[in-house]
Formats: C-alpha cells, structure tokens, sequence
C-alpha cells in the first residue's frame, strides 16, 4: 500500500520561529510527542520533539554522566527550560529529518521507523509536507481499523 | 641523505601535519605513512614491524581493561566528588582539591580517561555552586598532564621512555613523582592566583553542596570492593615488577586477564568498548614510521648535529634535550615526539660518550609538561577544550596558549633547578 493512501492528512506543523514555550503548547494540545517543523511555504526543514526539548534545558554535561542522581534538586531543570521557552524552534530542533515520499511502501515506513526509532515522519510532494505518518496510523491501517479502534474491538 | 631518508621525513612531516590541521585523524595518518613506507620498500616490513613496541602496545592494552573495568564501579567520580565535597565550600579548596584529585588520577589513568571522568564532575559542581567553570576545566586539563609525568603508566610518552629506556615503575616514582609534586603546587598556586576573582563562592550556596550525595555515584559496592583489591595487586605487582625481572606490561595484562576472570563484567563487552583500538593502530604505526627514520639514517644525522652542538657539554645536552622536548609538544604530539626522541637521544649518548639516564628522564618531563602549552600536543587538552565547547564555554585557542604557555615554562624552569640539583656531577 502507498503512503499516500493511508497517511494522516492533518498539517499540523510548528514554525521555525515559533518559541520553545508555545511549540510545548501545541504538542501537548495535539496530543503528539514531536512534530515536523516547517518554513512559511510548508517545506519541513526540522523536527522537534518533546525529547528535544528535554535535552535542550538539560546541560550537556549530564549526557557524560553515567548518573546524575548524586546532584540535589535546586530548580536547574526548571530553570533551564524556562531560560529557552522564549527561544525559537529553530535553535533546538533536529535538522536531519526522516521524511517519506507518497510513493513509498508501507513495508519500507514500517523497517524505516524501527530502524531509526521514530514515532512519526512527515510526508513530502517535491518537498512540501502533504501528511504525516505515525507508527499508531500505520498499524491501524494495515489492520483495517480506518473507522477507528473501537468499531475494530467491536466486530471482534 | 638518500632518498629514502627523504621519503620518511616526508611521510612523518606529512602525517603530523595532516593530524594537526585535523585532515585526517591521527590513527588514519599513522597507518596510511606506516603502511605506504612498506609499500615502497623504505623500510623492509619484517624490519618496520621489528620496530613495533609490544611492551608499550601491551602496557596500553592492559591499563584500558583495568581501568575500564574499574571506572564501571563508579569509584572515581565517587573519589572525586566525596574529596570535593570536603573542602566545605571553599572556592580555594575547592580549587586544590579538583587539581589534586585529577592530578592523582591521572598518575595511573590516561590522561584523556581521567578528563572524560572529572569533567562532568567539575562542570555539574560549578553550575551547582554558581561559579564559572572554565578556570576550572583548564586548571583540571593542566592538572592531568603534571600528574601524569609522575608514574610509567601516567602519560604515554613516559610508557614509551620506561620501555625504550628499561626504567621501571619504581624508578619512576623515585625520579619523576617529586618533581611532578612540587609543579603541581607551585603551578595550582600560580593558576588560583590567576584565577581568584573566579574561586569566590556565595555562602548561600555551600549548602547545596552538603545535599550531593556521592554514595548514589557508588553502582555496585561489591565490584568497587573487588576493583579497589585488584588496582592494589596491580600496583604492588608493578612495584616489584624490576625485581621479578618482568616487563610492565606483563603486568598490566596479567592483572587485566585476572579481573576480567573474577570479576562478573563481559570480558568481550570491555575488550571491545574500553580497549581504544585507533590509539593501539596509531602506536603501532607511530613505531613503524619511527623505524623508518631510524633505518634510513635520519635519527643518526639528528643526533650527530645535536652532539656536534654539545660536544663536551654533557650538563647541557641534560638541560637542552629537556626544553626542546618541553617546546616541542606545544605543537607537536609528545607521544610522536618521544617516539622518535627515544631514538635520538640513544644515539646522542652514544656520540657524547654520557650515561643516556638522565638524557631520557629530561625528555619524560619536557614530553609531558611541554604538552600544557596549547591543545595541539596533548590530547587530554583538545578532549577538555571539546568538553567545555559543548557545554557552552568555548575556550579559545589564544586563551589557552597564554595561560598554557606560562605553565610550560614555569614547570620546565623548575625541571631545569631539578636537573641542576640531580645531575650536576655528570
């Protein structure tokens, strides 16, 4: 089956310019754990996600650290994050993004998203974001379960 | 000179300075000048690898597993952090107590192992007390270096000086552990006096200090406990090593084998990820290319030259073999730089008519504090520059050299009153 057939045709992305307080906004209204960022002609030039921002207000120094739970709690996490909330998207999201065509397989999404560990990757037409696919979607899809989950457990 | 003298100056030049401006890493362009000086039969290859220095290669193989096995308890930055902690919160102590512990460390790690370890300490510990933590980064990368002059196993150019040289553990000890001491006091008060503005800490934030809680740093007491036991077999082992007429290596790997035996860690999960296999492939090739110079008669003509220069001056060559080893691995790699110098210094001893000991302990110390100058020779300073880079401090290449280049030459001047004192009646 192509991408394209079963794609979420939900075009919800984050700007580039947008701050890191309000891009944690909408990933918690929308219920996602990352979203494709885009330019203002919906080319997807980044992604960021909650795990981003995560790493983002944590210093780099406790990637080197086998554990960090010898440090007492004074608010740094706190802190740093609320020292990036007003900083765009931009500075923090990953530039590297995994991206699929309408084209491609379900079979490749599937190996593609094991591999490289993501839960979802936006799809492009000559670069420009048409949909997303998240691994729920993609299962659902393959299961049949397009009218939603609870029609599936139904008819079981 | 023949062709081939040419050839391998050409290769060595070449592949120091392709390391340098960061071309290609430094295991890449050891092996590529070691391997085509093979290729064209500069060198015969039975001869080049002839050149290889197992006793080094096995030395450096064996302390990787011990210390990799023994950094996984966590008893290091235990160390670390419980020594720090004592100091109370004062911004000097503080200071002495970082240099000091790295410094210690450092003297049976590599130095690049001990910065990867410390760092993150010094940098979660400073951020916690407010304080800027690049005095303390540059002190701890200075701090790695002069402790790691002091033993055999601290630094690399000492293991390749020991090997070449057949001075053993003790000698070390007995001969550079003093002077390493004494410079890193006098260059930790020249540094915290460089850097007092930067040591004042607010007493608000002592408290947090008291709430660190390096037990949680401790993974599993009872491997620390069978760590601690082992490292002290291992040291007494390499106490006695001369007396028991074996290499330290032997050792080194005797005690490796031992505690991948006994202790429930996977063997192959260490040898695969402690044992740091570009170092050992640019060791190995470093000899070869050396061999090369030394074969084609290049090291003999550099040696003739110095010993013409120094004919009847034996104090001198002392004193001279000292400050252009320091000044060189400003720039140069010191391990590199040992390799080649064993060789010259041999011959140079051998055209001075001189015992060749106190040539080759002049080039353990210009090797080793020489490295301080900027972070193009030492590579526990490149590490420690990349660190505080990613941590939002960079920390320019000018910074380093001016603070760098006066610990050089304060540690050399105190080598110099060293080598007065010492070896003055040769």
């Amino acid at each position: 089956m192509r991408v394209a057939e079963i794609m979420d045709r939900d075009l919800t992305a984050i700007l580039e310019t947008c701050p890191i307080g309000k891009a944690i906004r909408i990933l918690h209204i929308h219920r996602m754990s990352g979203l494709p960022v885009v330019d203002e002609e919906n080319h997807v030039t980044g992604f960021i996600s909650e795990k981003d921002i995560v790493k983002a207000a944590l210093p780099k120094y406790m990637n080197m650290l086998t554990d960090s739970s010898f440090l007492p709690d004074y608010g740094q996490f706190r802190k740093h994050l609320l020292d990036i909330s007003d900083e765009p998207v931009k500075r923090f999201m990953r530039t590297e993004v995994i991206t699929f065509n309408e084209d491609d397989s379900d079979f490749n999404v599937a190996s593609i998203v094991l591999k490289k560990n993501i839960k979802l990757a936006p799809v492009l037409r000559d670069g420009v974001m048409v949909g997303i696919i998240s691994r729920t979607h993609l299962l659902e899809h393959m299961l049949g379960m397009e009218e939603g989950v609870d029609t599936f457990i139904n008819e079981m | 000179m023949s062709l081939h003298a040419w050839i391998s100056i050409l290769v060595f030049v070449g592949a120091i300075f392709t390391i340098a401006r960061g071309y290609l890493t430094r295991a890449t362009a050891t092996l590529l000048g070691a391997s085509f000086l093979m290729f064209a039969k500069v060198i015969p290859a039975d001869v080049g690898f002839g050149f290889i220095d197992f006793n080094t290669i096995g030395l450096l193989i064996g302390m990787m597993i011990i210390v990799g096995v023994l950094s996984r308890s966590g008893v290091f930055q235990y160390v670390a952090v419980k020594t720090i902690k004592f100091t109370g919160g004062n911004g000097f102590l503080l200071f002495f107590s970082i240099i000091i512990v790295t410094a210690i460390l450092s003297a049976f790690l590599d130095n690049v192992t001990t910065v990867l370890l410390i760092s993150p300490i010094v940098l979660s510990l400073t951020d916690l007390l407010g304080l800027n933590p690049v005095p303390f980064l540059v002190s701890e990368a200075f701090a790695s270096n002069i402790g790691g002059a002091a033993t055999l196993i601290g630094d690399p150019p000492n293991i390749i000086v020991g090997s070449f040289a057949g001075f053993s553990f003790v000698d070390f000890l007995i001969n550079l552990s003093p002077i390493a001491i004494i410079i890193l006091l006098v260059c930790g008060s020249f540094l915290a006096f460089v850097f007092r503005k930067d040591l004042k800490i607010q007493s608000d934030r002592t408290d947090r200090l008291n709430a660190v809680d390096e037990t949680k740093l401790i993974k599993d007491p009872a491997l620390m406990k069978q760590s601690l036991v082992a490292m002290i077999l291992v040291l007494l082992g390499f106490v006695v090593h001369h007396i028991l007429h074996l290499e330290a290596s032997v050792i080194a790997l005797f005690g490796a084998g031992l505690l991948l035996t006994i202790i429930p860690v996977a063997g192959p999960e260490v040898i695969h990820e402690d044992v740091e296999w570009p170092t050992l492939v640019f060791f190995g090739s470093l000899f070869i290319m050396v061999g090369a110079l030394k074969e084609t008669g290049v090291i003999l003509n550099v040696a003739t030259l110095m010993s013409r220069m120094l004919v009847g001056h034996k104090f001198l060559a002392v004193l001279a073999v000292l400050w252009v080893s320091g000044f060189s691995c400003i720039f140069i790699n010191p391990v590199a730089f040992a390799a080649i110098f064993v060789q010259v210094v041999n011959e140079l001893a051998l055209g001075l008519g001189m015992d060749s000991a106190p040539l080759f302990w002049a080039l353990a110390m210009g090797a080793c504090f020489g490295g301080n100058g900027s972070y193009l020779g030492a590579t526990a300073n490149v590490v420690l520059a990349d660190v505080a880079e990613r941590n939002g401090h960079p920390l320019s290449f000018a910074y380093f050299v001016k603070i760098g280049l006066k610990v050089v030459i304060l540690s050399l001047l105190i080598c110099s009153l060293y080598v007065v004192f010492r070896f003055r009646g040769i």
